[in-house]
């Protein structure tokens, strides 16, 4: 599925709709899409009000209707409220995972360009073996030893990318701090830690914002992946990657459930990455 | 000699990976207080390295190797000393003026850093009065507009009048300049250079400045030390190094310029050969390959030989005076 998604998010860029008007009104839609699920992050209960765990054994696999606008799942619920009060979770497990990998792989890179010698070369060949494992299976194993829950969903997607910001992070650096004006820098006095952070960080961070933005829809399916596979949050919290793998085994007779939920994850993703994309051609203009 | 700012003795700079690969030879080089010294040379002949070990920035590099001592006012300098003298008693201006200011901070805030870095804690009214001060004093002529600039909306001869001003702004004894005029067009190189004069007499400041161009070295120089391969091969006073200049290579370089005023010329002279790569330098004197002069004796290192106008190192120097008629800059 994630590399469904992927593919898609690849061709949309090797078209070369980025720029321009198709890239603006894309963004424009991508930016208006992450509107409406930012809106069910805050109030769920205004855009879907109801119970979206009530089980209800007698509207079992009701197909799409006024009432039920996406229909409803194998115990009654309905897969609009679920997909609403989801939005949370996902937008959760996205912000915070990304977050994490940001700060600690930004950190990491830094040492380690700054630093250079032995410590770079310690930090460098761990980061390798990091990013010699997939990240999903990385997020599995974590997952798959610490339990599952949101939080540490949100930690084990969030170590899975560490290693991709550091390293980007790693070569700005050591781009940056050839620059001359960080030798000016010295030459009017300053000290290593207060060029570092002063000089080096501001100007080697644009891009790991710009990966960033891009980085908040890859965790979002990663994290879906992950409760896809049944090490997400708790069965009573409603969650996209759940919702799509409850609805898998009835798929001929209820395509509703797990087509929805798909849907909606495969939007907010694609969205994200568009999103992220248009940022950072604008931040780099 | 108590007028001495800085003084260099023995300073060699070689790669740490390869010893043998020398980017800077024994050079042993003394700046006079209000002295403007001028070190001369073709590209990869060392100057730039030599300016940034007078700062004590190559010292910071990795993969090289510093040998000798750099001495302040006559006491030697460790790492932590040079730090304490960057930004009070000696600045640096650089050779790509737009590329040596942060892309990330106005005008403003970069004289802020060094004003206070200089002074330490400034009120606010009184900083403001001294930045603007010290743009009018580097010839920019509306401060409040360029204090609110980034550099990217400043040409490159405004971005290296900032740069100067924040050079200024610590009121150094010695100003190290590398080729701060290379990267600008022709008219403002004049008004920075004579501007450079004008801050060396007024503040008696000894000034470093490192340039292929002998026409700017005639303008400003005191002393003008002329660097071949990574070594000293001649120094002497600005005036004797045009009237007489004994090394063959310095002869080289003064045919090599083209004279304002008296007989033209019909081809400009030039120097054959280029500078032999540091992994690859021939034993004993470096110029020898490209030398009309040479003999065998060559191989082997010449001597500093000390004049009363000067030093040199040469085995067959050229003792007759210059047969340049007329004026260079």
């Amino acid at each position: 599925m994630s590399g469904i998604v992927a593919l898609g998010v690849s061709r949309f860029r090797s078209l070369g709709i980025r720029g321009g008007r198709t890239g603006n009104l894309l963004a424009l839609l991508s930016a208006l899409w992450l509107l409406v699920t930012l809106a069910a992050l805050i109030v769920p209960g205004v855009l879907a009000p109801g119970d979206p765990t009530d089980l209800r054994p007698a509207l079992v696999f009701q197909p799409p209707s006024a009432e039920n606008p996406f229909g409803t799942d194998q115990y009654g619920r309905s897969v609009y409220l679920l997909l609403v009060h989801g939005a949370r979770t996902a937008m959760l497990v996205g912000l915070a995972s990304t977050a994490i990998a940001v700060t600690v792989g930004a950190l990491i890179g830094l040492i380690a360009g700054f630093a250079g010698g032995w410590v770079d070369a310690v930090i460098g060949r761990v980061l390798d073996v990091l990013m010699s494992i997939p990240g999903v299976l990385l997020a599995l194993v974590i997952t798959a030893g610490a339990g599952s829950s949101t939080g540490v969903l949100i930690i084990s997607v969030g170590v899975a990318f560490i290693a991709g910001f550091a390293r980007v992070m790693r070569a700005q650096v050591l781009a940056t701090r050839e620059r001359v004006y960080i030798d000016a820098a010295r030459s009017v006095g300053f000290s290593g830690p207060r060029i570092l952070f002063r000089h080096v960080l501001p100007n080697a961070i644009t891009p790991v914002i710009g990966l960033a933005t891009i980085a908040v829809g890859e965790a979002i399916l990663v994290a879906s992946a992950l409760s896809f596979l049944g090490l997400g949050p708790r069965l009573d919290v409603p969650d996209w990657g759940q919702l799509l793998a409850s609805g898998q085994p009835f798929l001929v007779q209820a395509w509703w459930v797990s087509t929805f939920a798909g849907v909606t994850i495969s939007l907010t993703v694609v969205a994200v990455s568009l999103l992220g994309d248009w940022l950072k051609d604008w931040m780099e203009k | 000699m108590t007028n001495e700012v800085l003084s260099l003795n023995g300073i060699t700079v070689s790669l740490e990976a390869n010893r043998a690969i020398r980017l800077v030879e024994d050079v042993t080089l003394t700046i006079e207080r209000g002295q403007v010294v001028c070190l001369v040379g073709e590209s990869g002949s060392g100057k730039s390295v030599l300016a940034r070990t007078m700062m004590g920035l190559t010292q910071l590099d990795r993969g090289v190797v510093v040998e000798g001592t750099v001495t302040w006012e006559g006491k030697p300098l460790g790492r932590k000393d040079h730090e304490r003298l960057r930004g009070r008693d000696i600045a640096m201006v650089f050779q790509e003026p737009v590329g040596s200011l942060d892309p990330l901070f106005t005008v403003e805030s970069q004289l802020t850093e060094s004003l206070r870095r200089a002074h330490g804690k400034i009120g606010s009214v009184e900083l403001r009065r001294r930045i603007r001060a010290l743009l009018s004093e580097v010839g920019i002529a509306d401060p409040d507009r360029v204090m609110q600039c980034y550099p990217h909306q400043l040409s490159g001869g405004m971005c290296q009048r900032v740069m100067i001003a924040g050079a200024l702004a610590c009121e150094p004894k010695l100003l190290v300049a590398d080729e701060p005029t290379t990267a600008l067009d022709v008219t403002v190189q004049a008004q920075i250079l004579d501007m450079l004069a004008r801050l060396c007499t007024e503040r008696d400041m000894a000034v470093i400045l490192v340039t292929h161009d002998l026409g700017v070295a005639a303008r400003l120089a005191d002393r003008i030390a002329v660097l071949y391969s990574g070594k000293l091969v001649e120094e002497a006073q600005s005036d004797t190094t045009f009237a007489g200049a004994r090394h063959p290579y310095t002869r080289g370089l003064l045919e090599c310029v083209p004279l304002m005023t008296g007989p033209r010329r019909a081809l400009l002279a030039t120097v054959e050969g280029s500078v032999p790569d540091p992994a690859d330098r021939p034993t004993g004197c470096p110029f020898a390959p490209r030398c009309a002069r040479a003999t065998a004796e060559c191989t082997q290192m010449p001597p500093m030989s000390i004049e009363p106008g000067g030093r040199f190192s040469c085995w067959h120097p050229i003792l007759t005076p210059t047969t340049l008629v007329g004026t260079i800059a």
